[in-house]
C-alpha cells in the first residue's frame, strides 16, 4: 500500500468542517502517521488484514471527530489514542472472531522472528537469535492487553513514558508498573533461552 | 552500590533515555550506569536485554514495512462506504455470512409456506363463523334455557332430595329406615 492509499479515498466524499483543524489537510497527516499506526496495530494484533482495516478506521474516525481535537496533545498521540480505542473495541467483540476467520490469518511468532536482520552473522548465531526473538514475540502475546499495549508503545513506537500515560489515560506510575511486569516476563524467558543456548 | 541491580533498577535503565537529561532522575540513572561500568554481570545482562529489545523493534519494523507494501488482501475502498466502517463492509463479503443469511430466510419462509398450504378445515374458525352454524345455535339456546330454569327454581339443586332408585318397589316405613 502506498503512503497516499488512504487519503484520496477518504477526502472526496467528505466536506471539511466549519472550524479549521490540522486534520483538514488529511493527506499530509495520513502520509506522516499511517505506517506508524499500522506498525503498532500489526504488532498488537499480529493480523495484517485486520491491522490494515483498523488503520483505515483510525484515520476515518480522526476525520469524522476532527472537531473534537483541541490541540492539547500531539497529533501522533491523538491518532494513537483512536487506534487504541479501536483495538479495545475489537478485543471486546472478539467473540465474533469466527465470522471474520481471523485466527487463520494470525501470524506465528516464529515467522515474525525470521524477519530478523542478520548483517554478516554466522548461521548458528542467526538461528539462536531467531529463536530468542520468537520467544520474545510469544511472551509479548501472552502479556495482558494493557501490559502489551504499554510495552509496544514503549519498545516499538519508542514513546516516552509521559506520552504513553497521555495516550492510554493511565497514571505514570501505572504505566511504569506495567512496563516492569512486562519486562519481568520477557527477562525471565530471555534468560532461560540464553542459558539453554549456552 | 555493591550488590547487583534489582529488576526495577534494570528496568529503569532500559526505560531511560540514551542521552543524559536534566531531569530529577538523571542523577539516579547516572548512579545505575556507574554500577554497570563496575559490574560485568549486570552489564552483560543489560546489554543482552537491550539488544534483544532493539532487535524486537527491528523485526516489528521490518514486518510492518513488508505487510504495508503488500497491502490488504481484500479491503474495499473507503469512499464506497463512507457511512459504514470498513470492517462491517468486509463482513458482508463473507460467504459464511451469506450462507447463514440464506439459511435464515429459508427457515422463516418454509413454515409460512407450509402453513398457507394446509386445508381450510384445520384453520381456527373466526368468531362470526360460529353463529352461522344452525346446530350450534340450537344447542346454545337449549343450554341458556336450562341455566335460566336452574336459577329460577326455589330450591337449589344441591338441596333437593336425591331420586330414590327403588321408589315404587319397596314400601318401608320411615321408622324402620331410622333403625
Amino acid at each position: 500500500m502506498s503512503t497516499d492509499a488512504i487519503a484520496p479515498n477518504l477526502i472526496p466524499d467528505m466536506q471539511p468542517a466549519s472550524a479549521a483543524t490540522p486534520f483538514d489537510d488529511l493527506e499530509t497527516i495520513v502520509a506522516a502517521h499511517q505506517q506508524r499506526i499500522f506498525r503498532f496495530l500489526l504488532a498488537s494484533l499480529r493480523e495484517p488484514d485486520l491491522a490494515h482495516t483498523l488503520t483505515q478506521e483510525t484515520f476515518l474516525r480522526a476525520w469524522t471527530t476532527r472537531s473534537s481535537f483541541r490541540g492539547d496533545c500531539s497529533i501522533a498521540t491523538w491518532l494513537t489514542r483512536i487506534a487504541l480505542n479501536l483495538l479495545r473495541d475489537h478485543t471486546r467483540t472478539n467473540r465474533f472472531r469466527f465470522w471474520r476467520r481471523v485466527s487463520a490469518s494470525s501470524v506465528d511468532a516464529s515467522s515474525i522472528a525470521l524477519l530478523l536482520p542478520h548483517p554478516d552473522s554466522p548461521p548458528d548465531s542467526r538461528l539462536i537469535a531467531s529463536e530468542q526473538m520468537a520467544l520474545i514475540w510469544q511472551t509479548v502475546s501472552s502479556l495482558s492487553p494493557r501490559q502489551r499495549t504499554v510495552f509496544l508503545l514503549r519498545f516499538v513506537d519508542e514513546m516516552e513514558l509521559p506520552e504513553i500515560a497521555d495516550t492510554t489515560g493511565l497514571p505514570l506510575s501505572t504505566v511504569k508498573s506495567h512496563l516492569y511486569r512486562a519486562l519481568g516476563a520477557i527477562r525471565a524467558r530471555h534468560n532461560t533461552s540464553t542459558r539453554e543456548s549456552l | 552500590m555493591n550488590r547487583h541491580l534489582t529488576h526495577e533498577q534494570l528496568c529503569d535503565l532500559l526505560l531511560a533515555k540514551p542521552t543524559p537529561d536534566t531531569s530529577e532522575s538523571s542523577g539516579y540513572i547516572e548512579l545505575l550506569r556507574e554500577h554497570l561500568r563496575d559490574c560485568h554481570l549486570c552489564s552483560a545482562e543489560f546489554a543482552s536485554l537491550s539488544h534483544s529489545l532493539a532487535t524486537f523493534r527491528s523485526t516489528a519494523d521490518a514486518w510492518a514495512t513488508r505487510e504495508w507494501t503488500r497491502g490488504p488482501a481484500s479491503l474495499p475502498p473507503l469512499h464506497s462506504v463512507p457511512a459504514r466502517t470498513a470492517s462491517a463492509s468486509r463482513a458482508f463479503t463473507s460467504p459464511v455470512l451469506w450462507a447463514a443469511a440464506a439459511a435464515l430466510v429459508v427457515a422463516v419462509t418454509l413454515p409460512l409456506t407450509l402453513h398457507r398450504g394446509q386445508p381450510a378445515a384445520t384453520k381456527t374458525p373466526a368468531p362470526g363463523a360460529v353463529a352461522t352454524q344452525p346446530g350450534t345455535s340450537q344447542s346454545d339456546e337449549a343450554l341458556l334455557e336450562e341455566i335460566d330454569q336452574t336459577l329460577s327454581s326455589p330450591i337449589p339443586s344441591p338441596m333437593q332430595p336425591l331420586d330414590d332408585p327403588t321408589a315404587g318397589r319397596h314400601n318401608q316405613p320411615d321408622t324402620q329406615r331410622k333403625n
